[in-house]
């Protein structure tokens, strides 16, 4: 047997190899527009502007809470990945994403708060626990914009971890 | 140049032996009627896989030094690749009856086990007097702040506090750990436990300190 044949029976081996190696399993995400999130309670209707690049709070009405986006096929965790503007030097936009019980109480949450002197950036709160059968949810406060700045809420990619 | 070609020839026969091994062992769909840990402790040594390492030996000698630590190098991490997949094939095939893995209890009984491994972390932490006494005061002025619940006891450590809560309406609970989880300190990450019947109800809220982590147990990969 020659070296090629013996340097291709190698190669030949090695390549079987590498395929044969465990795939990682794919994540599933979902990009969503910042107009999406919905006020979180009766009274809150014009205290948000919402266009196609971001949602505002324009009006001190109500608790600035906003239920965002987000849906679940299994019980893995959930990570994202919100990108917002924070001029607001008094107040910050706070962002968690939280397992709820059946009853709708909360059972983990992570929350997350951008800066008021960073401008555009992103805040990416996640929980990463299994919990079986239970849902997900993403809630965002903002404050309202006046002297102190402007807080807007552009998108949020969720991503589902399987 | 002979001992080099030696060595690539024998490279190509080892791990030509040990893929085909590899693919032998996963042609089979394991099954836990049929497969049990004894048949995987023997596909763990095949008598091909000891008589490649025997030829590998023999051979040793007389191949070029440095190509020999490389084959027998590549030869173990092709083995840790086996013994790790070997691994997660025993834990697929454990039979009814063994502890259950965690994607299969139910929500709380995963609850249980993420606080039963918080109060294992808390046991095990120092205090950071500091922080500790500053955070406990604070969050006792928040809660104080709240209707509906009154604190019943803080317990700050390095990392992790255990916050304990009982709640006098009822119809509050919610409202109140949502409020709670965006103010700080307790606004960073946390596990709640809920205990009591609805007229009496109290929570156990296991809060990460600010910068760190909730010390929890590591959720297992969907198979």
């Amino acid at each position: 047997m020659t070296t090629r044949t013996r340097l291709a029976l190698a190669i030949a081996a090695i390549i079987p190899a590498l395929g044969a190696a465990p795939r990682a399993h794919a994540d599933d995400q979902k990009l969503y527009i910042g107009a999406l999130c919905q006020e979180n309670s009766l009274g809150e209707t014009g205290a948000f502007l919402r266009n196609e690049a971001y949602i505002t709070r324009v009006v001190n009405a109500g608790n600035g809470r906003l239920i965002c986006p987000v849906t679940t096929d299994n019980a893995g965790g959930v990570r994202t990945r919100i990108a917002v503007t924070d001029t607001n030097t008094g107040a910050d936009i706070s962002c968690s994403v939280s397992v709820r019980n059946s009853d709708g109480s909360p059972a983990a949450f992570q929350t997350r708060f951008s800066t008021g002197s960073a401008g555009f950036q992103f805040i990416s709160p996640e929980v990463t626990s299994s919990f079986s059968g239970l849902p997900r949810s993403v809630e965002c406060i903002m404050p309202v914009n006046g002297s102190n700045g402007i807080t807007l809420i552009h998108s949020m990619l969720v991503t589902e971890l399987f | 140049m002979r001992g080099k070609t030696r060595a690539l020839g024998l490279a190509g026969v080892i791990l030509a032996g040990i893929v085909l091994l590899q693919l032998l062992s996963r042609g089979e769909p394991s099954s836990p009627t049929t497969r049990g840990p004894a048949d995987h402790a023997q596909a763990a040594r095949s008598p091909d896989l000891s008589r490649l390492e025997r030829e590998l030996q023999a051979l040793s000698g007389k191949a070029d030094a440095a190509d020999v630590r490389r084959i027998g190098a590549e030869l173990a991490q092709i083995r840790a690749s086996l013994a790790r997949q070997r691994e997660a094939d025993l834990g697929r095939d454990k039979p009814v009856g063994d502890a259950r893995r965690p994607d299969e209890e139910t929500a709380e009984e995963q609850q249980a086990r993420q606080a039963e491994t918080i109060e294992q972390s808390l046991d095990a932490q120092t205090v950071d007097r500091t922080w500790s006494q500053a955070t406990e005061a604070k969050m006792a002025e928040v809660v104080d702040g709240m209707e509906g619940v009154e604190l019943v006891g803080a317990t700050c450590k390095q990392t992790v506090c255990r916050v304990e809560l009982a709640h006098s309406d009822p119809a509050r609970v919610t409202e109140v750990i949502d409020d709670l989880k965006v103010t700080r300190p307790f606004a960073t990450e946390g596990l709640i436990i809920y205990s009591g019947p609805p007229e009496d109800r109290h929570s156990t809220l296991y809060i990460a300190r600010e910068g760190f982590s909730l010390p929890l147990a590591v959720a297992a990969a969907s198979p």
